[in-house]
């Protein structure tokens, strides 16, 4: 629905913010009216429940992540916890495409899902002050990686070999909402 | 043993001209415009003024056009050190600001001299001041926009709080176009505040919850540009709400805490959240609450 409407480039549609079965829509009322607004969001809506994802690419994005060490001092933990070796919560957690439900949280902070249910794990008790850009986390369901340095609770198994968050781009995240996401092992 | 030195750092391009030095940062100086707009969608909050009226006003005092980089003080106390001649133009709280040549109180303006200095005193009403220089103060701009974005690391000022001998240049040009209308707000002990029902009003209670509203609050300590938490005067009003998704939430949106404190989402907060938004303030009570600072009392009413 979101690429639905994008795709229409409304002068009166700022921005468009999806997140888990929501779309937040920023408009100038002063280029349309909530009547004009409520007729295309349904249109949209009508046209995204009929046609589901078509014409929408979806794109994959493979990644590569350096698994456990001081990249991902939480899976040792995470293997104890699950009955599984490090061996099995990498080879898991690579096995699957995720789906970019949206970002949020921090800036370039990318939510994926659903994750093996073999690797559901708690949140961390008590959150770290500082997480390092990049690092990739398990929180129950989700799966995903923090965009920059910043506080958190995700239980970190490893960090993206390469930057995916740059502020200096036009395009700051190489993950977008409605991204399918892969995930490789880099040794 | 690694001595870490105080980082100066000059703020803007080589060749731009520097005009000031802080002496003093005060409590947290940093350069905003109207913010950074189009990237919520990649967790990217808007930064920018936090009392937008007076950041405008600050601006056209100074002769800039509305969206012109300028200085945003909280809590006062800033000394800077000119350089170059320059206009200056003081707004926000009401605070007594001074140069060698003469005292004033906010709004006021300055034709500084080269070597002059102007210092900031402590606000006797509100918290915010802005200061703004004819021409612009010069930063990064990151995505569209001057603003500081500190939790991020990027923007503005090097993506942090002006410190202590930090290099203050020239912008060298003039941003968006010049402000149709002009207002020059006034400061309120204990403001009543506007809100508009929202998101979550509906689960609970309306009648119960414009009550524990219209209580006093406090504005709290640990609040910020991020977001300011807000406790209630009275009993705390811990009602039973359904865990609920993350969804996209907005500046001026009021989130209830679990143990009955509210928080009030400001432009560098989140650009999504798990906790029920039970209100909306509206724009101009946005900046009343931001004005209130750390320590202020204010009042919520239903529009």
């Amino acid at each position: 629905m979101d690429y639905l409407l994008r795709k229409k480039r409304f002068k009166w549609l700022l921005e468009g913010v999806p997140a888990y079965g929501t779309l937040a829509l920023i408009v100038d009322f002063e280029k349309t009216s909530m009547h004009e607004v409520r007729e295309y969001v349904f249109g949209a809506f009508n046209s995204a429940m009929l046609q589901g994802q078509k014409g929408f690419r979806s794109r994959v994005v493979t990644l590569g992540v350096k698994y456990g060490g001081e990249y991902g001092p939480d899976i040792e933990m995470v293997a104890k916890e699950t009955g599984l070796t490090i061996k099995q919560v990498v080879k898991m957690h690579t096995s699957r495409i995720y789906h970019c439900y949206m970002l949020g949280f921090s800036p370039g902070f990318v939510y994926l899902g659903e994750l093996d249910p073999r690797l559901w794990v708690k949140r961390l008790d008590t959150p770290r002050t500082k997480v390092p850009a990049g690092s990739v986390g398990l929180a129950g369901s989700q799966t995903g990686f923090y965009g920059i340095s910043s506080p958190g609770g995700w239980r970190i198994i490893g960090r993206l070999a390469e930057r995916s968050f740059d502020v200096r781009l036009k395009e700051p995240s190489k993950v977008r909402p409605g991204d399918d996401v892969k995930f490789v092992e880099i040794r | 043993m690694i001595l870490q030195l105080p980082t100066r750092k000059v703020f803007g391009s080589l060749n731009s001209e520097k005009v000031a030095e802080t002496i003093s940062p005060g409590l947290l100086t940093t350069i905003q415009d109207e913010g950074r707009f189009g990237y919520r969608r990649y967790g990217i909050p808007p930064s920018g003024a936090l009392d937008r009226t007076s950041y405008h006003l600050a601006n056209s005092l100074a002769g800039n056009t509305s969206d012109t980089p300028a200085l945003e003080v909280l809590g006062g106390n800033m000394t800077l050190r000119f350089f170059a001649g320059t206009k200056v133009a003081v707004t926000g709280a009401v605070t007594e600001v001074k140069t060698e040549s003469k005292n004033s109180r906010t709004p006021c303006t300055f034709d500084i001299q080269p070597g002059e200095m102007l210092s900031l005193g402590f606000p006797e009403k509100g918290f915010i001041n802005y200061v703004a220089f004819d021409y612009g103060v010069a930063g990064d701009m990151v995505l569209g926009s001057y603003s500081t974005y500190v939790p991020g690391g990027f923007g503005g000022s090097a993506g942090r709080a002006i410190r202590e001998g930090d290099i203050l240049s020239s912008l060298g040009c003039r941003k968006g176009k010049h402000s149709s209308t002009i207002a020059t707000p006034n400061f309120e002990d204990s403001p009543r505040l506007r809100i508009t029902q929202c998101l979550h009003s509906e689960l609970l209670d309306f009648g119960r919850l414009s009550e524990y509203l219209t209580q006093g609050f406090e504005v709290l300590a640990e609040s910020s540009r991020i977001g300011y938490r807000l406790r209630s005067l009275g009993k705390p009003f811990v009602p039973r709400i359904p865990e609920l998704l993350s969804l996209p939430v907005f500046p001026g949106m009021m989130q209830l805490l679990p143990n009955g404190d509210l928080v009030v989402i400001l432009n560098d907060g989140q650009t999504t959240g798990g906790y029920p938004v039970i209100g909306m303030l509206e724009e101009d009570s946005i900046s009343k609450l931001a004005q209130a600072g750390p320590g202020g009392l204010v009042f919520f009413e239903f529009a």
